[in-house]
């Protein structure tokens, strides 16, 4: 309360210093708010903050161990940790009968989850996550932290109808990855170019690509080796490898107003050029799965493959004696003008997110928890580590190739980490990794993620598959999936799934993918 | 209270409060949920939209007219056909040939180990195993089918990929049906033998009017369980082929798991699966009167 009557003068310089201060919070944004007197400084620097409480929690098996190997240094930080006896796993393919459940009770089992965001849509939609942005706006840098998120993952995978509900854990990205000892070969480069008319490079345009892999087939299947390979047989990701197709068209999934726009000429152009490249993969290649794909390029008989990011580093793993015969661009694109459109698919990724029914106090403690890990002073160095299942999702990411060559500073060995060497042996692989993460997570294109996402991945994977497999046209396939899209529509209501996707439309116009 | 009394109690509850706690055990985990099933397949429910809504009969009608499930259906047919079939007579013709050429007890104790062992394998072991093994690119099969000049099968390609499925299955389970039809061969008397030789009878009838009437249970009891397992087979399709290529492999139990597991449609799930229970009702039934009445038109019965 003021004791003292303000003059004129003295109210006019405390009014204007306050609009000046509110512009220039305004022009200044995230740096302001940063510097504001009640934020939470990060790390907290107390180790008895969360006063030594352990968080449940669940994951995917595929997903390895980084909450277990950074929460000796959260807790720290906080006081919270999480740690083997706190863990509970579900398999890829159950985590949403795993994780609804727990969700819908009163009292959920875990602190926090972790999910892939293609259930971000009807978590939100049952009411069943903590929205982030109260915690968010607690600590300081947080803005940082957000800015920091690569565009496609942020505005699809961690917020949804505006608010933040996820941190994001692990940016799936589909890349091109070929085998250099291929494309430089003089003698297979002179082939291509006399049969051709163009360079052997790596294929920029889906056409290149039907051309150099049906040229390395031709020329190298008595030898064993086949032009490329993709993933086909896979209820929930396999129509995702046609749909790096489909979106470089510039094809999105429905209109504002759910009318499915996958029917349509240039949409049967892309799918009847998916099976034709196909055709030069190998044996097997009408029900190739995910587990086949990797064998085969680890076999070292396939050069070139759009697979998630990770394939390198699997490899490097693996089969060292070609881990520097690898390298990755990005996924090819359709010529439309003068320019090469391209869309890499962003499927599956991992987020964090905080049930809705936990208590206040463990919820407070679960955010730090979730938003450390996430945050990049840990993840920095755990996407370049060959035990935590992530690939990266944050520009500082792709900026530190040299974290993939040395030990995560994180951890040492155990029985879970037995090794801790760095991925891969050679600077220039990692840089060029990194590259080609980044160049395609800047056209990164989202998976289903609202409501219903699993009945359309299958609907459209299904009769992908068919028409792969000769049981229907490319036009069959498409009217089917369009006519089973619609049903789902109706299923989950019209006006609901419109409101859903909703966020897909905002998204997309954001990142310039809405005509 | 008199002693009597206490007695007439006793008689009385004790046995129901003996029962009461297996009665609460299978309560819970069969009978409510049963019926809770029943219940939730005259609805619409997807946790995700909101409350269960009577829907009538409107699930069985969407599922019977369903293209999906009737190719399920389908294939089912065609694996009980071809995989439990083979299994069947594989089983009993080891069971007896083992019986009746292996003469020492040691070898023939050997030999029935190693025939069990797929069997002690976990399904999604074996669906694993037979997924490399039958890989048309680097499999062991296919590379011996090269190496004979033969051409090789794309085995998860939509023509073969139930038979993939089927192969995997007669591989694990043929020693159900020749254990069991072994242990009832070992313990038929041997004084019927005894006496059908001292008449002269060969070995074709003696097989024919004494051996396999006289295994007639034991043989309905290993097709009836081999079935009821083909109603549950989803481990083997989820490893090796998800169903597809195109559904080429799907099976109804897979397609209840995709359904109710994956897609959270728990009222078409609930009512597929009673589709699929009650089928399996009258199939086993079905052949159980069929398997009555040959073996009585053979006079074996």
């Amino acid at each position: 309360m003021f004791k003292k009557k303000l003059t004129r003068r003295e109210f006019l310089k405390y009014t204007g210093a306050t609009g000046a201060a509110l512009a220039a919070s305004s022009a200044l944004g995230p740096v302001a708010r940063v510097f504001a007197k009640d934020k939470i400084k990060v790390p907290i620097g107390d180790p008895n903050y969360f006063k030594g409480m352990k968080l449940n929690y669940v994951q995917d098996t595929n997903w390895l161990h980084a909450p277990l190997f950074v929460s000796p240094h959260i807790e720290k930080e906080a006081g919270v940790s999480v740690g083997r006896d706190t863990v509970e796993y579900f398999k890829i393919g159950e985590g949403f009968s795993k994780i609804m459940p727990q969700l819908m009770s009163k009292k959920p089992k875990w602190d926090w989850i972790q999910f892939s965001p293609m259930f971000l849509g009807s978590f939100v939609s049952m009411g069943a996550l903590e929205p982030l942005d109260p915690y968010l706006e607690k600590y300081a840098g947080t803005d940082e932290y957000l800015n920091q998120v690569m565009p496609a993952y942020r505005e699809f995978y961690m917020k949804w109808d505006g608010k933040v509900y996820g941190v994001m854990l692990d940016g799936d990205i589909h890349l091109l990855h070929y085998r250099p000892s291929f494309f430089n070969d003089p003698e297979l480069k002179k082939k291509f170019e006399k049969r051709f008319k163009k360079e052997l490079k790596p294929p920029e345009t889906w056409y290149d690509y039907r051309d150099t892999a049906q040229f390395f087939t031709e020329e190298l299947k008595n030898k064993g080796i086949y032009g490329v390979e993709w993933v086909v047989n896979n209820p929930l990701f396999g129509w995702g490898f046609y749909y790096d197709m489909i979106a470089s068209k510039g094809i999105n999934y429905f209109d504002e107003n759910m009318n499915p726009t996958i029917v349509n000429d240039d949409a049967v152009e892309a799918l009847e050029l998916f099976k034709e490249i196909n055709q030069f993969a190998p044996p097997g290649h009408e029900t190739m799965g995910i587990d086949e794909t990797i064998t085969y390029w680890q076999s070292g008989r396939v050069v070139m493959a759009v697979w998630w990011i990770d394939l390198t580093e699997f490899t490097a793993q693996a089969k060292p004696e070609i881990a520097d015969d690898q390298a990755s661009a990005l996924v090819p694109g359709w010529k439309i003008g003068d320019k090469v459109v391209h869309r890499a698919m962003t499927l599956y990724n991992r987020i964090a997110s905080i049930p809705k029914n936990i208590p206040q106090d463990r919820k407070e403690a679960a955010f730090y928890f979730i938003y450390r890990l996430s945050h990049q002073d840990y993840s920095t160095h755990y996407v370049a580590d060959e035990y935590s299942g992530s690939d990266p999702f944050m520009k500082r990411h792709y900026e530190t190739p040299e974290e993939y060559l040395n030990p995560d500073p994180l951890r040492g060995t155990s029985d879970l980490w037995p090794t801790n060497n760095g991925i891969f042996h050679k600077l220039s692989t990692a840089k060029n990794h990194l590259k080609a993460g980044y160049e395609n997570v800047q056209v990164g294109y989202p998976q289903f993620n609202w409501s219903g996402a699993v009945e359309y991945a299958q609907s459209m994977s299904i009769n992908f598959s068919k028409f792969i497999s000769g049981q229907l046209t490319a036009k069959q396939a498409l009217e089917k999936t369009a006519d089973e899209w619609v049903k789902i529509v109706q299923k989950y209501g019209l006006e609901s799934q419109k409101k859903q996707y909703a966020n897909f439309v905002a998204g997309a116009k954001k990142l310039g993918y809405w005509k | 209270m008199s002693r009597k009394g206490e007695d007439i109690l006793v008689k009385r509850y004790v046995p129901f409060l003996l029962v009461l706690p297996a009665f609460i055990v299978l309560f819970s985990v069969t009978i409510f949920p049963t019926i809770w099933s029943l219940y939730m397949s005259f609805h619409q429910y997807n946790p995700i939209i909101g409350k269960p809504v009577p829907v009538g009969w409107k699930n069985f009608n969407y599922i019977l007219h369903w293209d999906r499930f009737q190719n399920s259906v389908v294939h089912l047919f065609y694996y009980l056909l071809f995989g439990v079939g083979i299994e069947m007579i594989l089983g009993i013709t080891v069971a007896l040939l083992l019986y009746e050429l292996i003469k020492s007890e040691k070898i023939r104790l050997l030999l029935l180990v190693l025939f069990i062992i797929p069997m002690m394998i976990p399904p999604s072991i074996v669906g694993t195993l037979w997924r490399f093994l039958l890989d048309p690119f680097s499999g062991v099969v296919n590379t011996i089918l090269s190496m004979l000049h033969l051409p090789v099968v794309d085995w998860f390609g939509s023509k073969m990929a139930l038979a993939s499925l089927i192969i995997a299955d007669i591989w694990e389970w043929t020693s159900l049906p020749l254990m069991i039809i072994y242990s009832g061969r070992v313990s038929l008397p041997q004084s019927v033998y005894e006496a059908a030789w001292v008449d002269g009878a060969s070995q074709w009838t003696i097989l024919r009017r004494i051996t396999l009437p006289m295994l007639k249970e034991l043989i309905a009891i290993a097709l009836i369980i081999r079935f009821m397992d083909a109603y549950k087979f989803i481990d083997k399709v989820t490893v090796m082929t998800q169903g597809g290529p195109g559904g080429a492999s799907e099976l109804p139990s897979y397609l209840a798991y995709l359904v109710g597991a994956q897609q959270f449609n728990m009222g078409v799930a609930s009512a597929m699966t009673w589709i699929i229970g009650l089928g399996s009702i009258i199939v086993i039934m079905l052949f159980v009167k069929f398997m009555k009445k040959v073996l009585k038109s053979q006079k074996i019965a």
